[in-house]
């Protein structure tokens, strides 16, 4: 009997399967179960996070804005450069060296990774914007601000790539159809002005979406984007639009610059109102009222205290920001890139990647200056170009100036060095005795920024007191190994050093990268911003209504109280006077005046490889030879030293190819309508 | 019709993949804190409109008869068009932006050719004798497939058969250094004498890829045949069966013939240590060993991207025809089994 029930169970049981088995014969739904969809991404907010992730993911590497020159030899220009990687002092190395990158030596595969990563992020980008209203764990305001996150993350990518390759394809709002035959796809380079245009709607449309949560993120989203950094996006990419090399350009090269049917993509029509527009951009930001310049307080005494500019009735006895009287411009300036602060403590830092800088970050360029005394590199220097470009600490030019590059006013250098006794009496602080009087008597940012021959070195970090405080000299046979060596590349080609991003402690000592203080990446400064202003300002005759970004009107001219709202605080925080009023009245003389002040204050940052070519100073200025120290000379040959030369071992030219960076060629064959740039090719 | 091959091995192409980075991506938070996120992306993207391919085929049979099935033969002919062939679309233009390649019913293919089959038998008093022979050649041609937009028509595979080998047109040996500076610069490192010297197709003054041309005929080949005989003579037996194949060709490489190219001592072919091979003068002390026309360029250590790639110089014919069997046999019987 219980055979028989046990037997019908198991015939009841089969047949049950039997009958489930036919019902689902080909349905396969239930094997996807747990697979993931599009809908639960952004249903959850984790997910939706790491989806956001991922599109920022892209901003690491080539994309870096501050990086070494694994990444982006774009921060070298003709104000610093490196001298490692060069296969002429290596042949280990295969490499982009400096001289290859200023002679236009690269080629169409070179440092390619911003193409790719760019696009790869606009489409990730475009399917949060278009699917973050699924999520049902975020309220409607975080909704919009994350999709406000989003929509910056793409525009910042376009705005990566326009500025690298120029004009580039703008693609629609949604993800491209993939599905479509390779024709459909091929989808052509927008004019560099629907390039900004694009720009600049989209970072004013991710400005509104973050106004309610994203003014300011604190210390747990300092790498996140803000109002600011999309308002600021938005003003540096109309000020490029503004600039000759997009407004008016009827230059042979401009010409060649085409799409398929021919269409100029740089404006060959002048458009004065351009500049309108970039400089109500750039007050965007100065209102939000929320940035200022970092200021370290006037210290009194001690071995570092503040090296007081000289006597200036307008800025000397007034306290910050009208003045300088209560704050140490050097280390004013310093403290903004050594790694001081926190980046959420950095009041004028507008947008960073933070700590995401992978291998050739900040701290990357930092082991490459640091003496070879410190374990460091020894190979990122600076040109004589820049040094001589800092002013004096009363805010008149260094005598010699550009005199070798045949832009001298007939002056000439200054002989002479610091003396024992100059230095016992405090004089041409803070210099060390032994170094040439032509660094004595500079403006705050020249200490912060050049290690010239005999500075000091703290590097705190270092494990031995006797190996820190060390006074740097760059003669040949030095007896560290800080000058001239043949035998490896560990040397600096001009003799002139690099102290900007370098934090007293900073050290190199055993190869650990422990030693030096992180530093977030400053991409976007408020300093840039300012002069942004005061230089889409200056070139104005006319006077324009432009409506802020809020909707509000602005009246835009040429004013000259609203030139100094930009210069000023550039100037007062770096205890130099403002420009002289008659600079103020001469806008040719101005414009020269912004130029030098942006190659000054934003050197290193990755600006002024980009600023020569929208000015469309660069075959001009990249191409003059570069002069530094004639390092060949050894300490009893130091008035050789200090007697600037061409540097042999730094080339430097400009052609037409040089504008923008080259499109790859596997790109170029897969999409039929895409135009290369003018100097480079089609081919294999 | 479907395609056992599918290509990638992706079970369900019309089905997207989603999947996290196995490391943060992305940290938000100032240094020493920690808001880091995983990445999360399409691992694989759908292909929504994959579908079956479709063959269209015309076959044309012919079976004869003849001398009271002396001679038998079957003909087929056939003529097939394959379109909608599933492949992955390699050549999305990065613009595109995905993270992985999709598929697509893309391709179209179109074979056309014949098989067949004959037989004879034969009967002289105590010997038979029968004879078969086999034969089967095809021809394709690719209608369509999934690749670049590239400058030069002539390397667009349509047009071409699948499996078409593709190289350099290799034009000896350079002589001398004078050979080198009045040809056109070849852009694969370094070379000198002794070195193989390539056809400039495009006539742009480089040899690159740009130059690679269809050379030869396809991997596989396009025709394949065979011949047997038997005869048989009471209790003796004899078979002789020939194969062969034509109408293919197929490079040459690896260390025995690129010699040396992976830096160590190894087994190289007789003909590239022997007088088969370009040696320089300096070495021979003999003008006549810098021979242009050699099988072999110059020795090289390690790799030498000039001449290690696929050109003319070591393309070789496929065809063959061999003897696959041949047999002997005779049988016998012991009385006692008989019994």
């Amino acid at each position: 009997m219980i055979m028989k029930r046990n037997k019908l169970t198991y015939i009841l049981v089969s047949l049950a399967l039997l009958t489930s088995c036919k019902k689902e014969y080909l349905e396969s739904d239930q094997y996807f179960k747990d697979r993931l969809t599009i809908e639960k991404v952004f249903k959850s907010k984790e997910y939706s996070e790491q989806w956001l992730a991922h599109i920022f993911e892209e901003f690491k590497g080539e994309n870096a804005d501050v990086a070494s020159k694994g990444y982006t030899p774009h921060c070298f220009a003709d104000d610093m450069f490196y001298g490692d990687r060069d296969k002429d002092y290596d042949p280990s190395k295969n490499e982009l060296s400096y001289n290859m990158f200023k002679m236009g030596l690269y080629t169409e595969n070179d440092k390619q990774g911003t193409w790719v990563q760019c696009y790869r992020g606009i489409r990730n980008a475009s399917t949060f914007i278009h699917n973050i209203h699924l999520n049902t764990e975020m309220s409607e305001r975080e909704i919009n601000d994350y999709r406000g996150q989003a929509r910056f993350a793409r525009a910042y990518l376009y705005w990566l790539l326009l500025r690298k390759y120029g004009p580039i394809p703008i693609l629609p709002d949604t993800e491209v159809d993939y599905t479509q035959s390779y024709d459909d796809l091929a989808i052509p380079r927008n004019t560099y002005d629907e390039c900004v245009d694009f720009i600049a709607n989209e970072m004013l449309l991710a400005a509104q979406e973050m106004q309610e949560l994203g003014m300011q993120r604190g210390q747990d989203g300092s790498a996140r984007p803000t109002v600011g950094a999309a308002l600021s996006v938005r003003a540096k990419a109309l000020l490029y639009g503004a600039s000759p090399l997009a407004n008016g350009n009827n230059a042979g090269f401009a010409a060649l610059l085409t799409d398929k049917q021919g269409n100029r993509l740089l404006s060959s029509q002048y458009n004065e109102e351009k500049w309108a527009r970039a400089a109500a951009a750039a007050r965007d930001v100065i209102e939000l009222g929320i940035y200022r310049l970092y200021t370290v307080a006037f210290q009194a005494t001690g071995e570092d205290a503040t090296v007081v500019p000289p006597y200036d009735p307008n800025f000397s006895d007034k306290n910050w920001p009208e003045g300088w009287a209560n704050i140490d411009p050097e280390k004013s300036y310093a403290r903004v890139f050594d790694g001081t602060l926190p980046a959420s403590g950095n009041p004028e830092l507008i947008f960073t990647r933070g700590n995401n800088q992978l291998s050739e970050g900040v701290n990357a360029m930092v082991i490459h200056q640091l003496p070879r005394s410190a374990t460091g590199w020894n190979t990122h220097g600076l040109t004589q170009k820049l040094v001589d470009a800092y002013y004096m600490n009363d805010g008149t030019d260094v005598p010699g100036k550009d005199k070798e590059i045949g832009r001298g006013n007939g002056s000439e250098r200054v002989k002479g060095y610091v003396t024992q006794e100059d230095y016992e009496a405090g004089r041409y602080r803070p210099l060390l005795p032994g170094v040439s009087l032509q660094y004595a008597n500079r403006e705050p940012r020249f200490y912060a920024s050049v290690a010239f021959n005999g500075s000091m070195w703290k590097l705190l970090n270092e494990s031995q007191e006797r190996n820190r405080n060390q006074q740097v000299f760059y003669y040949r046979d030095n007896d560290k190994g800080n000058g001239f060596n043949s035998s490896n590349a560990y040397w600096l080609r001009t003799g002139i050093g690099m102290k900007k991003f370098v934090h007293p402690n900073d050290t190199y000592e055993g190869g650990n990268n422990a030693k030096v203080v992180p530093k977030a990446e400053p991409a976007i400064r408020y300093a840039d911003i300012l002069l942004m202003y005061a230089e889409a300002l200056n070139e104005l005759n006319g006077s324009y209504t432009i409506p802020s970004w809020r909707g509000t009107n602005y009246t835009i001219s040429r004013d000259i109280a609203e030139m100094q709202r930009g210069i000023r605080p550039v100037r007062i925080r770096a205890g130099l006077p403002d420009y002289s009023a008659s600079a103020y009245s001469n806008k040719d003389e101005l414009r020269k005046l912004i130029k030098r002040e942006r190659f000054i204050e934003l050197m290193g940052e990755g600006q002024r490889y980009y600023d020569l070519r929208r000015w469309m100073d660069a075959p001009e200025e990249e191409s003059l030879p570069i002069y530094g120290c004639n390092v060949l000379m050894n300490e009893s040959q130091r008035d050789l030293f200090h007697q600037p030369v061409a540097v042999w071992a730094l080339k430097t030219t400009f052609s037409d190819k040089m504008w923008f960076w080259p499109i790859k060629h596997s790109e170029l064959k897969r999409n039929k309508n895409l135009t290369q740039n003018p100097g480079w090719t089609y081919n294999d | 019709m479907g395609n056992d091959q599918l290509a990638g091995g992706t079970r369900f192409p019309y089905l997207y993949t989603i999947g996290q980075t196995s490391s943060n991506v992305y940290q938000w938070a100032d240094y020493g804190l920690d808001r880091a996120y995983l990445g999360m992306r399409f691992t694989q993207v759908a292909s929504p409109y994959v579908t079956w391919e479709v063959s269209e085929k015309q076959n044309l049979g012919l079976d004869i008869a003849l001398f009271r099935e002396k001679f038998i033969s079957y003909i087929d002919l056939f003529d097939e068009k394959r379109t909608g062939i599933y492949m992955r679309r390699e050549f999305l233009p990065e613009i595109v932006g995905l993270e992985s390649v999709p598929s697509a019913n893309v391709g179209a293919v179109r074979s056309r050719g014949f098989d067949g089959r004959f037989e004879f038998r034969q009967r002289l008093g105590e010997v038979n004798i029968t004879a078969r022979a086999n034969m089967t050649y095809s021809k394709n041609e690719v209608l369509k497939r999934d690749q670049t937009n590239n400058v030069y028509k002539y390397q667009n595979m349509e047009g071409y058969r699948v499996d078409q080998n593709v190289g350099l047109i290799a034009l000896g040996l350079f002589k001398d250094y004078d050979d080198i500076r009045n040809s056109p610069k070849q852009n694969f490192g370094t070379y000198q004498p002794g070195d193989i010297k390539y056809k400039d197709v495009n006539g742009d003054g480089v040899i690159d890829d740009g130059d690679n041309v269809a050379i030869g005929s396809t991997r596989r080949p396009n025709l394949i045949y065979g011949l047997g005989t038997s005869v048989s003579y009471k209790n003796f037996d004899f078979s002789f069966h020939f194969q062969g194949a034509g109408k293919s060709s197929f490079f040459t490489y690896g260390k025995t013939v690129y010699a040396f190219s992976e830096g160590e001592w190894g087994q190289v072919l007789k003909g590239i240590m022997g007088d088969n091979r370009w040696i320089s003068a300096d070495i021979s002390g003999d003008p006549s060993t810098e021979d242009p026309n050699a099988s072999y360029p110059r020795l090289s250590y390690g790799p030498n991207p000039n001449n290690f790639r696929n050109s003319t110089f070591w393309l070789r014919n496929g065809q063959y025809l061999r003897l696959k069997t041949l047999d002997i046999a005779t049988a016998y019987l012991r009385r006692s089994q008989t019994a």
